[in-house]
Formats: structure tokens, C-alpha cells, sequence
């Protein structure tokens, strides 16, 4: 159930994140707002720790035996 | 090496969302870029147009990713390249490359490491393997746990044979030479979080603060995932420069 979870969870997560992070570059690049800029790259830290808790869960849900 | 305008990758993702974040960034990029919802479609697009790297799910309801690695190395082991993006779970390394995949990512994954993929790919082989990189750029949280008990997070943006560095976000106040506990979260399948303790050999300051720490103990399993890293990275730095 929760390997299922998890898995479902991954894909729209790499969406997210490759969004956010792409977008977060462009307004970097182009030098506009950088207020705008600097929300974005919360976002994008705070996606980072999303990813991270989620590839420590899945690590510990992978040691445990299958159901 | 060919170019990105002359490459052409085919996007297989049963879940548009992510199909188009990774087509805009590739196009971005000058990749010619084609999509396929599942690996029955992405087999018949291979047949019909010349395409270089596959990236490809591994669940997907109609002709999953590993049936589509299969059929395609069946047809033509060198081409296209295969890399297989994993849920979870859903394979295992071992197999996946046994049947021919060129590289595998968990999702969430990394797009600055999927995208150094995809360039390491376009070169020919014997050019790939004649690079010795001074340094290969990652980006892994580091958590650094020193005997004063300050704790410091930071991010690893290379390695080296011996160590490597870590940006911080401010200048550090420990000193060379002092020991600290460090906990990477390397976001790889096979070794998602490798521990240990490290010296800090330099402290970096100005713009770019951070510091070089080498390695100085691992428990087995920790270090077994660091040699392994540190042989496919093989970089000539001992503890790189930023």
C-alpha cells in the first residue's frame, strides 16, 4: 500500500520539481524581479526537502519486507 | 560528440506532467524532442523515426518501460541509448542493466544529473571513456555534525578521491583540522545516504563560503557506496576545489 504510495507520489513530485527549478532559472536569467526570484527559490528549497524526505522514506520502506 | 540540435530524444511517460516538464528542458536546450505515453507507442516511433536516447518510465499501463527495453535492444543493442526512469521499486539495477539500459534514475530525480546524462551519451564511447574529469559537479545535502556540537547543512558539489567539498551558506567558524560527523543524502538508488566522519582540511570564505573535508571513516556498508561512487567518478582531485 504505502510502496504504492510512494511510487504514485514520484512522478508528479519530478514534475514539480523540474518545473519549479527550470522556472526559477529562467527568472534568474532574465534578471526580472527579484523578489519574484527570491519566493521561487524557496519554493524550490522547500520542494528539495519534499524530495528528500521522500527518498529517505522510500529507503526505509524498501529494507522492510515486502507485504 | 554530436550536438543537442542533432540528437533527438523520444520522451516515454504514461503521465504528461512530467513528459512535458522534461520536454521543455530538453528543448530548451535544442534537443529535438518527441513524446509517447506508453512503450507499445514509443516502439512504433523508434521504427518510424531516427531517434538517439530513449528516457523512459518503467510502469506504464500499455507496454511498460522494461517490455520497451527489451523489444528495442532485441532490434538494435547501440541504438537508441535506454534510460530508464524508476518509480519505485518497480526493478532492480541489476536487471535493468543486465538487459541493456544505459543508465537508471529513481523519481523525484535530478534534472542537472539526467541532463549530464544525456550529454555523457551523445558522446562516442571511446571519447567517453577517455575523459578524467578534475572534478564532476553534483549536488547532494550534506549535514556536517562537528564535537562542539554546532551542526552545519550545506550542499556537496564535488568529490574527489580522498573527500570533497561542501558549499555552505555562510562562512564556517570551525577550523582546519577539526573532525565532524557528516550524513550525505546521495539520492541514489543503490546508496541513498552514506555516513561517516571527515577532517575539514580547508575553510573556504568570500563569496562561495564552504570547505574541503576528507574522509576519514565509514562503517562497511557507507563505504563500500562511497568506493563504488568514488570508482565510477575517478576524478584526479583529492578533496576538489569548490
Amino acid at each position: 500500500m504505502e510502496r504504492k504510495f510512494l511510487h504514485d507520489l514520484s512522478t508528479p513530485l519530478a514534475a514539480l520539481q523540474m518545473n519549479l527549478e527550470s522556472l526559477a532559472e529562467e527568472v534568474k536569467e532574465s534578471g526580472a524581479n527579484p523578489e519574484m526570484l527570491k519566493r521561487l527559490e524557496k519554493c524550490v528549497a522547500i520542494m528539495g526537502r519534499v524530495t528528500d524526505l521522500l527518498v529517505a522514506r522510500k529507503a526505509e520502506v524498501k529494507k522492510e519486507p515486502a507485504a | 560528440m554530436r550536438s543537442p540540435q542533432e540528437t533527438t530524444l523520444l520522451l516515454v511517460d504514461d503521465e504528461p506532467e512530467l513528459r512535458d516538464a522534461m520536454a521543455y528542458e530538453f528543448e530548451s536546450k535544442g534537443f529535438r524532442v518527441i513524446q509517447a505515453g506508453s512503450g507499445t507507442a514509443a516502439f512504433s516511433r523508434v521504427e518510424n523515426d531516427p531517434i538517439d536516447i530513449v528516457i523512459s518510465d518503467v510502469r506504464m499501463p500499455e507496454g511498460d518501460g522494461m517490455e520497451l527495453l527489451d523489444r528495442l535492444k532485441a532490434r538494435n543493442p547501440f541504438s537508441p541509448l535506454v534510460i530508464l526512469v524508476s518509480g519505485f521499486a518497480d526493478i532492480s539495477l541489476e536487471e535493468a542493466y543486465d538487459r541493456g539500459a544505459e543508465a537508471v534514475f529513481p523519481k523525484p530525480f535530478d534534472r542537472k544529473q539526467l541532463g549530464m546524462m544525456v550529454q555523457w551519451l551523445m558522446r562516442p564511447l571511446e571519447s567517453r571513456w577517455a575523459v578524467r574529469p578534475l572534478r564532476i559537479p553534483v549536488d547532494m545535502p550534506i549535514g556536517l555534525r562537528f564535537q562542539s556540537g554546532t551542526t552545519l547543512q550545506g550542499k556537496v558539489t564535488n568529490f574527489g578521491r580522498g573527500g570533497l567539498f561542501v558549499a555552505l551558506s555562510s562562512t564556517m567558524e570551525e577550523n582546519p583540522e577539526e573532525d565532524c560527523e557528516f550524513h550525505l543524502t546521495t539520492g541514489m538508488v543503490e546508496a541513498p545516504n552514506i555516513s561517516g566522519r571527515a577532517r575539514v582540511r580547508w575553510v573556504q570564505k568570500g563569496d562561495q563560503p564552504g570547505c574541503g573535508l576528507e574522509f576519514q571513516f565509514a562503517d562497511t556498508s557507507c563505504r563500500r557506496a562511497l568506493l563504488h561512487f568514488l570508482n565510477f567518478l575517478k576524478t584526479r582531485a583529492f578533496i576538489p576545489l569548490r
